[in-house]
Order: C-alpha cells, then sequence, then structure tokens
C-alpha cells in the first residue's frame, strides 16, 4: 500500500477521512483497554475463579480443579455478618461526615477574606497530603494510651482512654479514630473541589437570591445545591467507593484488632487471605465487595454517565 | 440553570429597571461585604482557624516528636500535659531515620518506580482522554464505566491472584512488574481526570486551528497540548503520590532488593515496640516531599475536577 500511495494520497484522502475519524478513537483507546485487561481483567477472572475452589496454602502449589460454592455459603455465618454491620455504619459515618464537614468548609472558604481563605487552605492541604500510612502512624501516637496528646486532651474532658481503657483495647474506639483520620484526609478534596466550583457560580444568582429575601441558608439550598449537583454526585460517588475500599487506616492501625473486631471488609478478605491463609475465602469476600459496590453506586453512575454524555 | 430559574427569575429584573445594568452588582456586593462584617466575621474568622489548626495538627504533633530527644518523649509537665513545643531540638531521630535498614536503596527504588509509573501511564492516559473527551463514538458510555468499575476494585484482593499468575510468568520481585502493577491502579483515575481537563477547553479552538489548515493531529499537539499542559502536569504528580503512598504490593511481590519507602518504614516497629521517635522522623522525611508536590499542584487538580464536572 505505501509504494503505490505518493500520487493518489492527496485524491483519495478525501473519502477515506470518514473512516479514520471513526476508527481515530477506537485506536487511542486500544492502548488503554490492553492494560486494564491484562493487568486488572485477567487477575480479576483468577480473583472469581478461586472463589469458587477450595484454596489454602496447599493449592499454591498444586491448584485444585473442583469447584464449590462452599467458600460462598461459608459467608453466611456471624464473623462475617458482623463485618458487613461495621462497614456499613462506618461507611456511612465516613461518607456523610466527609460530605458535611467538606462543604461546611467549602462555604466558609466562600466568604472568608483571602488571607484567612490561605490559612485554610495551607491547613487543608497537609491533611490531605500525609500519606494515609503515615497519618494513620501519627493519629496512633496521638492516641498512645502513655503519652498521647489526644488521650491527654480526653482526659482533660473528663473521658478516660488511658492505661487499660486504650484505643487498643476496644474495636469501636479503633473504628472511631479510624472514621476520624479517614474523614480528616478526605475533608480538603471534598472542600477544594466544591470550592473550586463555587467560585465558578456566577455571583448574580445570588444577588438575585438576596434580593429576593433569601437567607444564607435558602442562598444554599436554592443555589449552591442545585448548582453544583453535578459535582455533589461525582464527589458523593467517589467517596463511597473510597471509602469502602478504605484498607490502609484499618490495617495500619491496629491490623484490625482487637480479636479482629475492627476489621471492616476489604481489611476482612485480606485478613482472610494472609492471617487465616483461605484465599477461596477472601477472593469470596473480594467478589462480594465488588458487586456491593457496584449496587450501591450503580444509580449515581448512570447518572454521572448520562450527565457527561449529554455536555 | 434551570432548576434555579424557578425561584430567582424575576429578581434581577426588578433592581435592573432603574438603575440600569451596572448598578445591581454594586449594591449586591455592598451587601455581601456588610453581611459578612460585625460579629460575623469574627464568627468565621473563627471556624477558620479552627479548620486550620484541626488538619494541620496531626503533621505539626509528627515533626514535634521527630525533632524530641528520645529520652524526652512521652516526658509530661506537672498537669500531665505533653509538650507542645519541641525544646531542646534534636535530630537524632533523623539520623537514626537515615541509616534505618536500606533507606538510600529504598528511596532511589521508590523514585525510580514512581516515576516510571507516571511516565508511562500519563502516555497511556492521554491518548485515552483525548478520545473520551473529543470523539463521539458507539461504547463511549460502555468504557467510562469501566474506568469507575476499575476503582471500585479491591487491590489488596488482587495481591493472591496476581501473585499466581506473576508466578507462572516468573515475573515476581522484578521492577518491571511493581511499574506495570502500579499503571493498573494510577491509569483509571488518570484518564478520568485527564478528561476533565481535556473537556474544559473548548473544541472550537482545535476547529479554527483545523480551518486554518492544521491536521487533526496538528491541531492536538499545537493548540490543545500546550493548554492541557499544566492538567497534565497536575495528573501526573498526583499519579506520582499513589505510586509513592502504595505498599501492599510491595510487601507481599517484591523481594528484599526491590522494596520501597514503606517498607523501610514499617521496619521501626520490632518486637520490642515502636520507636515512636524514629517513626515520626521516617515519617515526616516520607511525607515532605508528597507535600511539596501537593502545594504545587493542588489548585490544577480540583479546579480541573470542578470544571469537568460542572460542564458534565
Amino acid at each position: 500500500m505505501s509504494a503505490g500511495t505518493v500520487t493518489p494520497t492527496r485524491s483519495s484522502r478525501r473519502p477515506s477521512w470518514r473512516t479514520i475519524e471513526k476508527i481515530t478513537p477506537y485506536a487511542l483507546l486500544v492502548p488503554s483497554v490492553i492494560l486494564i485487561f491484562i493487568l486488572l481483567g485477567f487477575p480479576l477472572g483468577r480473583l472469581l475463579v478461586i472463589s469458587f475452589q477450595e484454596f489454602t496454602r496447599k493449592q499454591l502449589f498444586n491448584p485444585d480443579t473442583v469447584y464449590t460454592l462452599d467458600n460462598y455459603t461459608g459467608l453466611i455465618d456471624a464473623e462475617f455478618g458482623w463485618v458487613l454491620v461495621r462497614t456499613l455504619v462506618v461507611l456511612g459515618a465516613m461518607v456523610v461526615g466527609t460530605m458535611l464537614l467538606g462543604t461546611a468548609v467549602a462555604v466558609l472558604m466562600q466568604r472568608l477574606s483571602r488571607a484567612m481563605r490561605t490559612l485554610v487552605l495551607v491547613g487543608l492541604l497537609f491533611a490531605w497530603a500525609t500519606p494515609p500510612l503515615a497519618a494513620t502512624v501519627v493519629w496512633k501516637w496521638m492516641f498512645n494510651s502513655r503519652s498521647g496528646i489526644a488521650t491527654w486532651l480526653l482526659q482533660f474532658v473528663g473521658v478516660d482512654w488511658s492505661g487499660d481503657n486504650s484505643v487498643l483495647f476496644s474495636a469501636p474506639k479503633v473504628l472511631t479514630v479510624v472514621t476520624v483520620v479517614v474523614i480528616w484526609q478526605s475533608i480538603p478534596f471534598v472542600a477544594l473541589t466544591l470550592y473550586a466550583g463555587l467560585t465558578q457560580v456566577s455571583k448574580e444568582l445570588y444577588e438575585a437570591a438576596e434580593m429576593d429575601g433569601a437567607g444564607p441558608w435558602r442562598c444554599f439550598t436554592q443555589v449552591t445545591v442545585p448548582m453544583l449537583k453535578p459535582i455533589f454526585l461525582l464527589l458523593g460517588t467517589l467517596s463511597i467507593i473510597w471509602d469502602f475500599r478504605v484498607f490502609s487506616q484499618v490495617w495500619a492501625f491496629n491490623r484490625g484488632g482487637p480479636n479482629n473486631e475492627s476489621l471492616l471488609i476489604g481489611s476482612y478478605s485480606y485478613f482472610a487471605s494472609f492471617s487465616q491463609f483461605d484465599y477461596g475465602r477472601g477472593s469470596a469476600v473480594a467478589v462480594v465487595m465488588v458487586l456491593m459496590m457496584i449496587a450501591i453506586t450503580a444509580y449515581y453512575v448512570r447518572q454521572m454517565v448520562r450527565s457527561g454524555e449529554t455536555a | 440553570m434551570t432548576t434555579v430559574a424557578g425561584s430567582t427569575t424575576p429578581a434581577p429584573l426588578t433592581p435592573a429597571e432603574p438603575g440600569g445594568p451596572k448598578t445591581p452588582a454594586r449594591v449586591g456586593r455592598r451587601r455581601s461585604s456588610t453581611r459578612a462584617g460585625g460579629p460575623g466575621r469574627f464568627g468565621l474568622n473563627l471556624a477558620a482557624v479552627a479548620v486550620f489548626l484541626f488538619s494541620i495538627f496531626p503533621v505539626y504533633w509528627m515533626v514535634l516528636t521527630a525533632l524530641t530527644p528520645n529520652s524526652q518523649i512521652g516526658a509530661a509537665d506537672d498537669s500531665g500535659r505533653p509538650a507542645l513545643l519541641p525544646w531542646p531540638i534534636s535530630w537524632a531521630n533523623f539520623e537514626t531515620a537515615f541509616h534505618k535498614d536500606r533507606f538510600a536503596d529504598y528511596l532511589i527504588n521508590s523514585l525510580v518506580v514512581s516515576s516510571a509509573t507516571v511516565v508511562l501511564s500519563m502516555a497511556v492516559a492521554f491518548l485515552a482522554a483525548i478520545a473520551v473527551a473529543r470523539f463521539r463514538f458507539s461504547g463511549r458510555a460502555v468504557y467510562l464505566v469501566l474506568l469507575m468499575v476499575c476503582q471500585m476494585i479491591p487491590l489488596e484482593a488482587l495481591v493472591i491472584p496476581m501473585w499466581l499468575v506473576l508466578r507462572d510468568a516468573d515475573a515476581l520481585d522484578k521492577f518491571p512488574t511493581l511499574i506495570l502493577m502500579y499503571m493498573a491502579f494510577v491509569m483509571p483515575f488518570s484518564i478520568w481526570t485527564l478528561r476533565s481537563f481535556i473537556q474544559a477547553i473548548p473544541a472550537d479552538l482545535e476547529e479554527a486551528a483545523m480551518i486554518d489548515g492544521c491536521t487533526r493531529m496538528g491541531a492536538f499537539w499545537k493548540v490543545l497540548f500546550p493548554l492541557i499542559a499544566p492538567g497534565l502536569v497536575a495528573t501526573s504528580i498526583f499519579a506520582f503520590i499513589q505510586a509513592w503512598n502504595e505498599y501492599i504490593f510491595v510487601l507481599q511481590l517484591m523481594g528484599d532488593g526491590n522494596y520501597t519507602l514503606p517498607y523501610w518504614l514499617g521496619s521501626f516497629t520490632g518486637k520490642e515496640g515502636t520507636d515512636w521517635g524514629g517513626l515520626m522522623a521516617g515519617s515526616t522525611m516520607f511525607t515532605i516531599p508528597v507535600v511539596i508536590f501537593f502545594m504545587l499542584i493542588q489548585k490544577k487538580m480540583t479546579s480541573g475536577l470542578a470544571a469537568g464536572a460542572v460542564k458534565g
């Protein structure tokens, strides 16, 4: 083809231009699709297979060919039931906390003077940038039973978390602190994204609302919320996905202790695989987790993609 | 815009009639500044300071502990309050951290892995982002959903299947493996963000260039690319940080020579307890590059996402 194209290029280009236009987007997507399928699709398929097999350390080297539903039926027990309950409660607290506080900070930033806004911004950046691993370690140190500053602060207001009442001896306390750590690190992204969105909302809308006698609250519900709905949708969906998957904070804080009672679904899957060496069960948990996440976010993802299509 | 119209449509008209188009804007501005003045302003500033303190305190505490000599860590004053200022300052913990394990090797590993991940995944993500932002084609929605689903996969759960796949391919404990795996989780979000950045730039610009005789490729490189460069840098740094922070894959799939810095952070907790001073010094060293990068990108990152979201 290349040999004979020298002269007819110009004339033959016109008719083929449309075909090129049609093929281009697919050609651009090819590398990413191949990578996604090899790097994620392939292991994901393997994960699915393992979840239908008895798979312990023995099978790592001598794979079974027998398929069974045992890993899934085995999940109908009290242990996993509690993992689910904890996960949903903690997820709710994290997402609601992050969205409410993030929105509050964004609205606050909108009303501050430039200097004060920079101050808030610098603080948020530090919380955001701290690697989750380092953040978890620092919070754990702040809640240290003997010399943690947070422990001292709690003591000051009359709550005793020292010695035998240490955070590390109680799953609810561990999960509370983990929730605070996650919210602390998630606020900046939500607040700054919303703030960036707020600066794009035309000032005239607020002025108009004020002329109509709307107070700050009505301005917020009647102007801010509807205008920023797409951003709220995006941030809410991402928060649910990220917080549902939360792993580092739980694992680095106390490895799911005490008595594995602070394990959430993500860390539980890891725990079943790497502490109990029941890779089949761990994989089944992971599959359930992905399905739950898809179910929870299906509506939002559809909305998001739809609004992306019409724009 | 349409959503608000119901309640506010008549409002802009009423004041505009007597005063002309400029007056209402000025009135409005004066109003909003009085609203925020006086005691209200004090409350807002107080809230701002509270947000600042809450956000920055753990980081401050980390650095403070790192600068405290080991014998002083955990020491309290008469009321039992831990000291709030580092005095006397000691660099001993940082010295410990520098010589702990194989810091220099792991630092180089971290830098190499993270940089390679960024360069490779940005090249691939940029192409894909152009496709979804600038073309309408069947299968586009499916691809977008695929990207979202990619973010839902719990990577910790992929360790075992990945280990099996890599063992069969004889690719365990090798650097390129780690880089490829990081691409897997860095890429989907990068495509998503880059798409927002590209969408925020009007397509008219490229069309104008094409009318002026540019090819489509030429229009991309000469018009779109320079405009998108800041967004590309921001996304790159964000990707770098994600790779920098990852530790489960390193722990499970790499060996002694190929560990990265998060592994080194784990070495401060031993059988005889945790060296809190050293650990905080290590965490500080691990955190500083990330904070600097974040300072550089944050504005681009959030405004890019918001722009993309407002427009869809």
